[in-house]
């Protein structure tokens, strides 16, 4: 990767490490209940820098936060809602944005292809978010799906659909 | 310009070291998530004086916070329903509403507000230059994370966040104005925002890229120095001192 290649990853990865970040501000009101934007550019990240620099900018995002800048969901910060019952969903973005960039590196380029990576990013995601829900809070495992899973499923699959539509309507822009 | 913008000033604020600053932040977001409802308030009163002292406009600031505040009433109403303790007030199907659960809901949606708010002086009181600079002090000692880019991943981003915030805002009018809001189908809303916000920003991410090759620049640069003082080891031990105040209160 030439430098000015490298240059021009280096910035999108922190524009995207923004937009996580502003994705906690950013809600749009369907029905009576907003969607936030937050795991959407997660999953884009992935899509549209690929594992490696996806999981840069999840990894520099998740460094802001734990400084205590107000980047997490709810305009929260600092480590101690890393180490909080929703510490494992934060956690959870690496593999997440990692899985979803190699998978959609790895093969063809279609629709299709971008939502299974996605996903498999979500369901990584839910696997290391659901169970630290269960262990910081004590809660069962029945009662730590209906509160840490469930009811985020219909607003992650209109996300997941929507981040198609968008990563293609982004990806050649990208190529410059 | 959004309160999250850094802005030119004389405060203490200014002037504090940015590493003491950042420990002194995480001390704060930590030790509020535990606070009761009376340190709370005592230290809330303080940080809308450091605001006032910051240069920032509260009324202003609370403005454009609107979408964070319907987020702070869903966390509101979430935390509402799940606590059971205390006198029922009143029930909407299953759902029973107490005076313990109001109470839990209010100092969660507070405590949240007041993290944010404590991040809020932070940004406006701090260049991004220093937050990266900080940032790689920090990164230094940590092996296999190159500090220097990091550092500058960092400085950017928090270039780019108000950008960010600002253009969501204007494409948020913008679409009210031409009747985007009457669109039903969820896919088309958030695609719509989406594209239309991540074209401009991607257009501003190539410009930086640019003029940041056009300057010549390079990762392999001068260490940044610093010059703590007193006045950052007075602010240091004030504020770890509230934070454990706020953590065992």
């Amino acid at each position: 990767m030439n430098f000015m290649n490298q240059l021009r990853m280096m910035t999108y990865a922190s524009l995207f490490v923004a937009l996580i970040a502003a994705g906690a501000f950013i809600s749009i009101p369907v029905g009576p209940v907003p969607i936030v934007l937050q795991n959407m550019f997660v999953l884009l990240a992935g899509l549209l820098l690929g594992p490696r620099w996806g999981l840069a900018s999840v990894f520099i995002y998740l460094l802001l936060g734990t400084f205590g800048l107000p980047v997490f969901a709810g305009g929260t910060g600092g480590i101690g809602r890393i180490l909080g019952p929703t510490g494992g969903y934060l956690i959870g973005y690496l593999p997440c944005v990692y899985a979803t960039g190699l998978i959609a590196r790895k093969n063809k380029r279609s629709r299709l292809v971008d939502i299974s990576a996605m996903i498999t990013g979500s369901v990584i995601l839910y696997a290391a978010g659901v169970p630290w829900l269960k262990f910081a809070t004590g809660m069962g495992w029945e009662k730590a799906f209906m509160a840490g899973m469930y009811p985020f499923l219909p607003g992650n699959a209109v996300k997941i659909v929507a981040a198609a539509f968008i990563a293609g309507k982004l990806r050649p822009l990208m190529k410059g | 310009m959004t309160p999250f913008t850094y802005r030119k000033g004389e405060s203490h604020y200014h002037r504090l070291d940015p590493r003491y600053k950042l420990i002194m932040l995480a001390l704060v977001s930590v030790s509020v998530l535990q606070a009761a409802f009376i340190p709370l308030l005592v230290f809330s009163a303080a940080l809308a004086q450091a605001m006032v002292r910051v240069g920032i406009h509260i009324p202003t600031a609370l403005k454009h916070l609107k979408f964070f505040f319907l987020l702070l009433l869903l966390i509101f109403l979430a935390r509402t329903v799940s606590e059971q303790s205390g006198d029922t007030l009143f029930k909407i199907y299953k759902l029973q509403v107490t005076t313990g659960g109001i109470r839990l809901g209010v100092l969660t949606a507070w405590r949240f507000l007041v993290v944010m708010l404590a991040g809020m002086i932070f940004s406006r009181s701090t260049r991004p230059s220093q937050v990266k600079s900080a940032a790689q002090w920090f990164l230094k000692p940590v092996p296999f994370i190159p500090e220097k880019r990091a550092a500058v991943m960092i400085g950017l981003a928090i270039r780019f966040l108000p950008l960010i915030l600002q253009q969501a805002e204007e494409l948020s009018l913008a679409r009210k104005a031409r009747g985007g809001d009457l669109r039903k189908n969820p896919v088309k809303r958030i695609t719509e925002l989406a594209v239309g916000l991540m074209k401009k920003s991607f257009r501003t991410a190539d410009q930086t890229a640019l003029a940041m090759a056009a300057r010549g620049f390079s990762e392999d640069r001068t260490d940044p120095s610093f010059h703590p003082s007193r006045l950052d080891a007075a602010y240091l031990v004030l504020t770890g001192t509230t934070a454990i105040l706020l953590f065992v209160c």
